[in-house]
């Protein structure tokens, strides 16, 4: 087993019309055994930007904690809202500079840029950057999410629409992966609001 | 017993010396000018012709920083060669870190804050320039003007080195009735420098120059930069919008404004 399996974890980011979803299981585990029902692995970072950080639960709260000072300083020293690129530059950076004893974490970025065109991107371990026009998958049910987002995704799905699309591709793909599941949440990305769901999935 | 080893230290006045030193150093080098525009930044210095033996064109008087900052300085030129080469690797890290250059009130605090180490640091002196950098914030002109303290500000317009204060007042004159060389507009119009073109501001730069400083003004003795937007596919440019791009002017370029002035 990888080490990046032991907790458990499924992340999804799709992008729509003017919109993107980024949505995560809540299983915390420790490999077959279930810890924890509500490990959320999606992180606000501004209001229209999120990450998604799937892997070993530790380095998850610690990369979390990492970005959070960094993004932080950014708002301090340029007194403007980073951007969608710049987030994946710093993080991409972040993972490279631990490039022989690795975060064992592959993050997944979604927003909506300056312009409010939406942005996703997905790197591995070491902050290789990998982009896509459609969606990026994550964690121990990636396989599956794969599987799911190729039937599910559609260009130009409205907010609602992409909602649904990631929603069952989230819950389905969780249903045939024993790490993740017990439940969701969904981030949805408008120019207007984001709005966040929590999906009731099954408990087993 | 601890020693101190700042060479700056303060008057019994409460200034700081060596700060005082260091400007006057500022004031007896060329004249340098800038002037931001609509969607433009000029910056320009008068190169000084102590000899007519010396090749000008070994001189970095205007630096290239990155695609979208550039600067000039009155004062000493070593130490200007200090400052551009720190400024050179503060981009490039900014951009490895980010992914794109910086935004220019990002590499003016970091350029101020490098002088402002050296007036507190032991067993080094303050740089003896002041430098002006033209750059983009959020999309529009910047022109900053850095000092050896450390202090920093933003310009319309303004000038540095010998015989600033005379420059600076020209520029005020243009600035409240720069008369539009286009036939079209109406004469009467007072035209502020943010909604002149990037010819009117090289020419205004120019004559400041020419009526400010010592010596003849050529081509051979003006350095001058330009920071603007080149247009899409152009340049090597592949992108589909227009990028901030800062640029040297030719010696023949120098001629062809001199010209339109004269």
């Amino acid at each position: 087993m990888s080490i990046t399996q032991y907790n458990g974890s499924a992340i999804v980011a799709m992008t729509g019309k003017n919109c993107v979803v980024i949505g995560c299981d809540k299983r915390l585990g420790q490999q077959a055994l279930t810890v924890d029902m509500n490990f959320e692995k999606v992180f606000r970072v501004k209001d229209k930007l999120y990450v998604g950080l799937p892997g070993l639960a530790t380095d998850v709260q610690t990369l979390h904690d990492r970005i959070r000072y960094r993004v932080n300083m950014y708002d301090l020293e340029e007194e403007r809202a980073i951007q969608p690129d710049n987030l994946a530059h710093m993080i991409s950076n972040m993972l490279y500079q631990k490039r022989f004893g690795p975060y064992f974490c592959e993050p997944i970025i979604a927003g909506l840029t300056e312009k409010d065109e939406p942005y996703i991107m997905g790197m591995d371990l070491i902050g290789c950057l990998s982009s896509a026009p459609d969606f990026i998958v994550g964690g121990t049910a990636s396989d599956n999410l794969y599987g799911m987002c190729e039937a599910l995704w559609e260009p130009d799905l409205g907010p609602d629409d992409l909602f649904r699309s990631a929603s069952q591709a989230l819950l389905n793909a969780v249903d045939r992966d024993a790490m993740s599941g017990w439940g969701a949440v969904v981030h949805v990305i408008t120019p207007e609001k984001t709005e966040t769901y929590h999906l009731q999935g099954r408990q087993d | 017993m601890s020693y101190n080893f700042s060479l700056t230290t303060f008057l019994k006045k409460g200034e700081l010396g060596q700060i005082g030193n260091a400007l006057a150093a500022v004031r007896k080098g060329h004249t340098s000018v800038g002037i931001r525009g609509k969607n433009t930044v000029v910056i320009a210095t008068k190169i000084s012709d102590e000899s007519a033996l010396v090749d000008n064109d070994s001189l970095e008087h205007v630096a290239i920083i990155c695609d979208n900052i550039g600067m000039v300085y009155s004062g000493l030129s070593p130490d200007f060669r200090v400052l551009v080469a720190k400024a050179r690797k503060i981009a490039q890290e900014y951009k490895l870190d980010m992914g794109e250059y910086p935004p220019a009130t990002i590499l003016v605090k970091k350029i101020a804050s490098v002088c402002q180490e050296f007036t507190q640091m032991g067993g080094v002196r303050p740089f003896g320039v002041s430098i002006l950098i033209a750059g983009f914030d959020d999309g529009k002109p910047s022109l900053y003007q850095v000092d050896p303290s450390g202090l920093y500000f933003r310009w319309k317009a303004t000038a540095i080195g010998k015989h600033y204060e005379k420059t600076k007042e020209f520029l005020e004159r243009r600035q409240d009735a720069l008369i539009p060389k286009y036939p079209s507009r109406v004469v009467k119009t007072i035209i502020h420098t943010e909604e002149t073109t990037e010819a009117d501001d090289i020419g205004t730069i120019i004559s400041a120059l020419k009526e400010c400083s010592d010596g003849e003004v050529t081509e051979n003795s003006l350095s001058i930069g330009v920071l603007n937007f080149s247009p899409p596919n152009q340049n090597f440019n592949t992108s589909t919008v227009p990028v901030p791009s800062f640029k040297r002017l030719s010696k023949s370029e120098i001629r062809e404004h001199l010209a339109l002035l004269a």
